[in-house]
């Protein structure tokens, strides 16, 4: 035919060639460009699973995971290996696709879900928050589904549909990007995180622990929430996956206390189980004076303790292996050790800045000291209590 | 929706692919169907009745005059465009002084004017030239109307004559080098407008007349910089009108042919906005009588036109103020000339060196820029700049380097995007010059070094450009008129 002479295919076969050339160059300056929230912690949490080999357990969440679960610390423990996929005030609607984002990589023998972002539904959306789930995953269809979702469900007023789907359009303007080696790291949005997702929080504030909020009640939650859980349900009973439902501690009332109970009575419906860890400071040794570094997050003390005890009924009760030893998993041996050398130091800080305070009553002054010694038993205290100004990450003190 | 807007690129490549797969002797119902859409979307449903109606008093008037004896179509040519420039009028008028509000409680602004001075112009040249011969009315009313509201040029010219745009009806086969250059005029336009015009922009808003927050140099920087930025602004609008058109075979006339070479305003008036200014030579000064009658009627025609200009830009006395110093300066440039020459002679001026161009065209550029300060923010506030400036103690050119322009929202990265981009234009047009189409040139250059070019000017306006959420959708200046 005339149209397909030798010209008509050069040119065909170079208008293909230079667009496929840009949507491949787009999409890596789109990523490039990014930077949903104070630093790139949110979008190294979330690719970093794709650098990840089998993992045992992925848990998902909001903050409630991410300054909670120290993977590192469970493996050194308890010999599974996990990740904490988790982005600050993570929307329920995402988590859904955050499971689907594991799924394209690997298929964990137990996800672990908080389930805070049901308790905190709101149809009126942060597009800041939003952000920090939907620009943390790959340009896929999976993402423009989940900006569906947002449209479908909640008051998408004052925010700019178009730079949702092409956050380029949002980003365009970072120019501080140029200079910042994260962006650079992060550009093909793939990155290993060497702290699997988990955030320590050398900090503290003063807590005082209320007792008497745990009942029996159920108090329903919002109608789309609701709504958002059995969907999520469904679909995880789709893909015949191993479930726990959790509710990470923090200061809690009846009220909440009751939401939990009736989001547990769903999950149930659905043959999972769920556990609200809020019925277990004692169990877990929390103590609220010290844990603590707002009245809804532990403090590097508090994550070691949950992490401990929510390792201890994952491994109870879901039979995860313990890979200590394992040729595979000689990574996970060096890094948890190496990490935990870090870590202490990170829980000395804290306990020092608390008995600098003067507001919590160590008792015996040697405490202090003992509970590091109590937790850290194979570590040399004589070097490596001191913490230096260099280990503190800036982004550790902004978590919403 | 309007040019700039994502919106308008999809309707775009919606509207090339349609209208190529269209048999040709129907490709011109595809551009009536995307202009009537461009117009519904940009405006509101009902403005388009204001172009339906004007295009059917054109449309009969038109054939009237085609058919009846000299007398009759006298009057139907004045009553044509006396009906066509009374509703224009009146909208004007409500419009510069609100008086709408007290009708009709809702925005007229946007739901009456939309398009309507330019589509104004096209159809008094369309009746004039039916009057005067030139052409045939056309006897196709769907044809007329897509002549009147064609979509690319509809809110920011160029202002075309219908001889000019009879391709429209025409079939045109798919061409990939046309789509190539097309697309290509296009992005030009977008990097003119999104990272020189919006960023010159932010210098020149931030300086108004009657803010001294500014020192005095900043004071003169914005009146020295508006005819430039207003220049990236409307010229590169014009890039993306021509390149759209383009796209569907169709030639549209240029409006800005390197207007700061001037060495006279006359010869600015021949380089900016070229087309208006045709319409107006062509339709006011020349029946006036140009300057065959005469030197003071000459200069009073020039009055004329240049007042009637004004006024198609806004029915305010500034607007006329700067009409008539356009005319001034033109009377100015007659008078003095003699003289000036004479003098030059005398004084063993080297006038075809590089060195005394360049003065003209400053001069000119000046003298420009001074009249556009009116234009922009009206005779006192340009007064008052003027003031400030001499008159405050405080002029000192350090004062553009202590820091200021960050007040301004602006970072030095912003500085370096318009100085490149600067100097971009520059470099394009000295190509231009050399070998008469820069995009001709680029295409003979070898095939990575040609991708390097245009995926370099893709990115440079998809980061550099100033879009998205927090600004407001870019409009053009001429877009208000």
């Amino acid at each position: 035919m005339k149209f397909f002479n030798k010209d008509s295919i050069k040119k065909i076969i170079g208008f293909i060639l230079f667009f496929v050339i840009f949507i491949y160059s787009f999409i890596i300056v789109s990523y490039f460009f990014r930077l949903n929230g104070i630093g790139y912690t949110n979008r190294y949490n979330v690719v970093g699973i794709k650098s990840e080999g089998p993992l045992d357990m992925v848990y998902i969440g909001s903050s409630e995971v991410f300054v909670y679960y120290n993977a590192l610390q469970a493996y050194e423990e308890f010999g599974y290996t996990s990740y904490a996929m988790s982005t600050e005030g993570l929307n329920c609607d995402a988590i859904k696709y955050y499971v689907k984002e594991v799924l394209k990589n690997q298929r964990p023998s137990l996800f672990v879900i908080g389930v805070s972002p049901f308790l905190n539904y709101s149809t009126g959306i942060d597009e800041g928050t939003m952000r920090k789930s939907t620009d943390s995953l790959d340009y896929d269809f999976d993402r423009f589904r989940l900006i569906e979702e947002y449209y479908k469900r909640h008051d998408m007023t004052g925010v700019d549909k178009l730079s949702l789907y092409i956050d380029l359009i949002k980003y365009h303007t970072n120019y501080d990007a140029f200079s910042n080696s994260d962006a650079y790291t992060l550009m093909f949005n793939n990155s290993s995180n060497f702290l699997k997702g988990y955030l320590s929080m050398a900090t503290w504030q003063y807590q005082t622990r209320v007792d008497g909020f745990v009942n029996e009640n159920r108090i329903p939650i919002h109608e789309e929430a609701e709504d958002i859980l059995r969907d999520l349900l469904d679909y995880l009973k789709s893909e015949n996956l191993n479930v726990l439902f959790t509710i990470s501690p923090y200061c809690m009332d009846g009220g909440t206390y009751a939401a939990c109970n009736y989001i547990l009575d769903i999950v149930n419906e659905y043959g999972y189980n769920g556990i609200n860890t809020n019925a277990y400071y004692d169990e877990m040794g929390l103590d609220f004076e010290k844990d603590f570094y707002n009245s809804t997050h532990v403090n590097s003390l508090g994550a070691e303790k949950y992490t401990r005890f929510i390792g201890n009924y994952i491994s109870t009760n879901y039979n995860l292996p313990n890979h200590h030893g394992e040729p595979a998993y000689y990574a996970w041996d060096f890094n948890s050790a190496q990490y935990k050398t870090m870590e202490a130091d990170k829980r000395n800080f804290v306990l020092n800045m608390i008995k600098e305070s003067g507001t919590v009553d160590f008792g015996d002054e040697s405490e202090a000291d003992e509970s590091v010694d109590e937790n850290d038993s194979s570590q040399d205290n004589s070097e490596e209590n001191v913490l230096s100004d260099s280990d503190e990450n800036s982004d550790e003190n902004n978590i919403e | 929706m309007n040019i700039l807007s994502f919106e308008y690129l999809v309707l775009l490549l919606v509207s090339v692919i349609v209208y190529y797969i269209f048999p040709k002797k129907y490709q011109w119902t595809v551009l009536l169907a995307a202009s009537i859409v461009f117009y519904v979307l940009a405006a509101t449903p009902y403005t388009i009745i204001y172009v339906i109606v004007s295009a059917l008093i054109t449309y009969f008037c038109s054939i009237y005059i085609s058919k009846n004896r000299e007398s009759n179509r006298k009057l139907a040519l004045t009553l044509s465009i006396i009906s066509i420039v009374l509703v224009v009028a009146f909208w004007m008028v409500f419009k510069c002084y609100d008086l709408w509000k007290l009708i009709i409680p809702i925005n007229l602004g946007i739901v009456a004017a939309f398009g309507m001075s330019y589509y104004t112009l096209l159809i008094i040249s369309y009746v004039v030239d039916c009057y005067k011969g030139k052409i045939v009315a056309n006897k196709n009313p769907f044809k007329l109307l897509l002549f009147i509201c064609f979509f690319p040029p509809l809110t920011t010219g160029p202002i075309s004559r219908y001889d000019q745009l009879e391709s429209l009806f025409e079939g045109h086969s798919f061409s990939y080098t046309r789509i190539t250059s097309g697309a290509q005029r296009i992005l030009w336009g977008f990097a003119k407008k999104l990272i020189l015009g919006e960023r010159l922009a932010i210098i020149i808003n931030s300086v108004p007349a009657a803010n001294y927050e500014y020192g005095s140099i900043w004071q003169a920087v914005a009146m020295l910089l508006f005819p430039f930025q207003l220049y990236a602004d409307f010229s590169g609008s014009m890039d993306i009108v021509i390149g759209t058109a383009e796209l569907f075979g169709i030639t549209l006339p240029e409006n800005f042919v390197a207007p700061f070479k001037s060495r006279t305003i006359k010869e600015l008036w021949q380089r900016w906005h070229i087309t208006l200014g045709g319409f107006f030579k062509e339709y006011v000064y020349f029946p006036l009588g140009g300057s065959r009658k005469g030197k003071v009627r000459k200069y009073i025609n020039i009055c004329i036109v240049f007042t009637l200009s004004a006024l198609w830009h806004n029915f305010t006395l500034g607007f006329v103020v700067w009409g008539l110093m356009q005319a001034f300066y033109q009377l100015m440039e007659e008078l003095l000339a003699g003289p000036c020459n004479k003098l030059a002679k005398l004084l063993d001026f080297k006038t075809d060196s590089f060195g005394w161009h360049f003065f003209q065209s400053a001069r000119t550029y000046i003298l420009y820029a001074i009249s556009m300060s009116v234009f922009r923010i009206g005779i006192k506030n340009t007064l008052d700049s003027f003031k400030r400036i001499f008159t405050s103690g405080e002029l000192s050119v350090w004062q553009l380097f202590d820091g200021t322009y960050q007040n301004m929202g602006l970072r030095a990265l912003d500085l370096n995007a318009i100085v490149i981009m600067t100097a971009l234009l520059i470099i394009g047009y000295a190509i231009k010059c050399k070998s008469d189409s820069l995009r001709g040139w680029i295409a003979n250059q070898p095939v990575v070094f040609r991708w390097i070019i245009w995926f370099a000017l893709i990115y440079g306006v998809i980061i550099f450009g100033i879009y998205g959420p927090g600004y407001e959708i870019s409009s053009f200046i001429y877009g208000g008129f």
